[in-house]
């Protein structure tokens, strides 16, 4: 059907009702840009504690009647558990070189023979990197034979994991009510331009245009809003990211792709309100 | 081609229209008369079946208010030209795209609707003003404005809801004369009007409706 007449027409609603199409945009693109610096947080944090959590390793204490033979079959069977990366296997001897490497005295020179246990340094796949994995891994660790204690940071763990947990919480919760408030501005702004403009409906059902006609710029409002305040929003995180580079943090990681999901929420955002309005208020004329 | 059956409305609780019977047959003029609130502009609304009957039923051409899907109502609406007291035109537009809008939402393409628009407007001798809003055109031409909307889709019948009703005497005449051509054209009128003068100057089949019923 006419394409133009529809976009011409979804343009005019703009300026029926411009004081409450700008505080729409204007709510459109305040939710956006939190979206956005919540990614930009969300993708440097998350780099950090990768960065962290990489590092992190059990170490696993034989009992010390196990001999080398042992040891080599429980890599064996630790290397087979599906959480594992990777097994690195650490002789007495070795032990005590790690040991004079790290105090700068032989192990020899202070106690005169080797106490130091056999062990084994075990990496963790990406996916198992958690406090709750790991506590169940060691758990089973330590039902096996040979195995005396498992060592690995379990506090700093833990307290990673439950921060993030808060500050994802914090922040979905707070996008949501975000996004809540842009739905009832857009309903609101598609509401006024509706009943702005009830003369023309009136007269487009009296020549008999079809309902999906009708609706349709009232639909393209609300897209128009949604891309017009989110597309703000994705030049507003850019140029936020570009100040923290050059003035705060160089070492900033850009949100790259996924900052486009803003422009598909605020065309989601945009469409679903105008659709809801339209069904409402449509009727009353 | 316009059949009512016993019909009977409620709106609100109140009832409007009581066992209306009548029928308009092709190329018929007849008006619709009776005192205020009698029911005359209800009985147009059922024709474009903005109104439903509670009971009975309302024909028009192939269509019937008992079987009418909601979806086939704009299609029927497109055979039928509604003009009112209140003319109803668009003020942010000017006098050709207030026509042509009766065109454009029913998907016409633009050559058409520029070649339709104009021959309707000669019709109504507006063809000078295509390009005046309608805000500095008289009551008389402002009227005409939504006579050319009305029969731009060249509709089988004109539903005019008292089209006098805000016009003088000799502006009046104009346009009743305009409708006289228009109905000498092969297209039927329906017109609810008061107006004593314009019954006996036009001597046409009187349809009268008094306090939601008809009189024989
Ligand atoms: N939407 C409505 N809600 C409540 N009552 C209505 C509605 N529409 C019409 N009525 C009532 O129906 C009756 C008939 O109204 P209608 O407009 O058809 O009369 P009319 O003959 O056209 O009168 P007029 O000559 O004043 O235009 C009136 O009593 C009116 O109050
Ligand atoms: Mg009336």
């Amino acid at each position: 059907m006419s394409f133009w007449f529809t976009i011409r027409e979804g343009f005019k609603g703009f300026r029926r009702a411009r004081l409450s199409t700008s505080l729409t945009i204007i709510s459109i693109f305040f939710s956006h840009l939190m979206i956005g610096l919540f990614l930009l947080a969300t993708v440097n944090f998350s780099r950090w504690v990768d960065t962290f959590k990489n590092r992190v390793e059990l170490e696993v204490f034989l009992e010390p009647g196990a001999d080398d033979n042992d040891a080599q079959v429980l890599a064996r069977q630790v290397r087979a558990m599906p959480e594992v990366e990777q097994v690195r296997y650490i002789s007495k001897k070795q032990a005590a070189e790690r040991f004079e490497k790290e105090f700068g005295r032989s192990v020899y020179d202070v106690l005169q023979s080797n106490p130091l246990p056999t062990s084994l340094i075990v990496h963790l796949k990406p996916a198992y990197r958690n406090a709750l994995s790991i506590d169940r891994l060691v758990r089973q660790l330590n039902k096996m034979e040979d195995v005396d204690e498992v060592v690995y940071p379990q506090r700093v763990i833990a307290l990673i994991d439950r921060y993030l947990n808060v500050v994802y919480i914090g922040g979905v919760t707070v996008l949501l009510l975000l996004l809540i408030i842009t739905f009832v501005l857009i309903y609101n702004t598609i509401r006024l331009t509706i009943y702005a403009r009830r003369d023309i409906i009136e007269v487009m059902k009296l020549v008999g245009a079809t309902k999906r006609f009708i609706k349709r710029p009232f639909l393209i409002e609300g897209l128009l809003q949604g891309a017009i305040g989110s597309v703000l929003a994705i030049g507003a995180v850019w140029g936020v990211s570009l100040l923290i580079r050059d003035h705060l943090y160089s070492g900033l990681l850009p949100v790259g792709t996924p900052i486009w999901s803003l422009l598909v929420s605020g065309l989601l955002i945009g469409y679903i309100s105008a659709r809801f309005s339209v069904a409402k208020h449509l009727k009353e004329i | 081609m316009i059949e009512f059956y016993n019909v009977s409305t409620r709106i609100r609780e109140q009832m409007i229209l009581k066992d209306v019977t009548f029928r308009l047959v092709k190329g018929e003029f007849a008006f619709l008369t009776g005192p205020s609130g009698a029911g005359k502009s209800t009985i147009l609304r059922h024709i474009y079946m903005d109104v439903m009957p509670d009971q009975g039923m309302v024909i028009v051409e192939n269509y019937n208010s008992a079987k009418i899907k909601e979806k086939e109502i704009p299609m029927l609406r497109r055979k039928i030209g509604v003009v009112f007291q209140d003319f109803k035109l668009l003020p942010d537009r000017n006098v050709f795209d207030n026509v042509a809008f009766a065109l454009r939402v029913t998907g016409v393409k633009g050559r058409e609707i520029r070649r339709r628009v104009m021959r309707v407007l000669a019709e109504v001798n507006l063809g000078h003003k295509r390009n005046q809003y309608p805000a500095s055109l008289s009551g008389g031409e402002q009227q005409r404005v939504a006579i050319a909307r009305a029969i731009v889709n060249n509709p089988f019948i004109i539903l005019a809801d008292e089209p006098t009703g805000n016009l003088d005497a000799a502006t009046s005449l104009e346009i009743m004369q305009i409708l006289e051509k228009i109905n000498r054209q092969g297209t039927a009128i329906l017109m609810a009007t008061h107006s004593q003068e314009i019954l006996e100057t036009f001597g046409h089949r009187r349809i009268i409706v008094r306090d939601g019923a008809l009189r024989p």
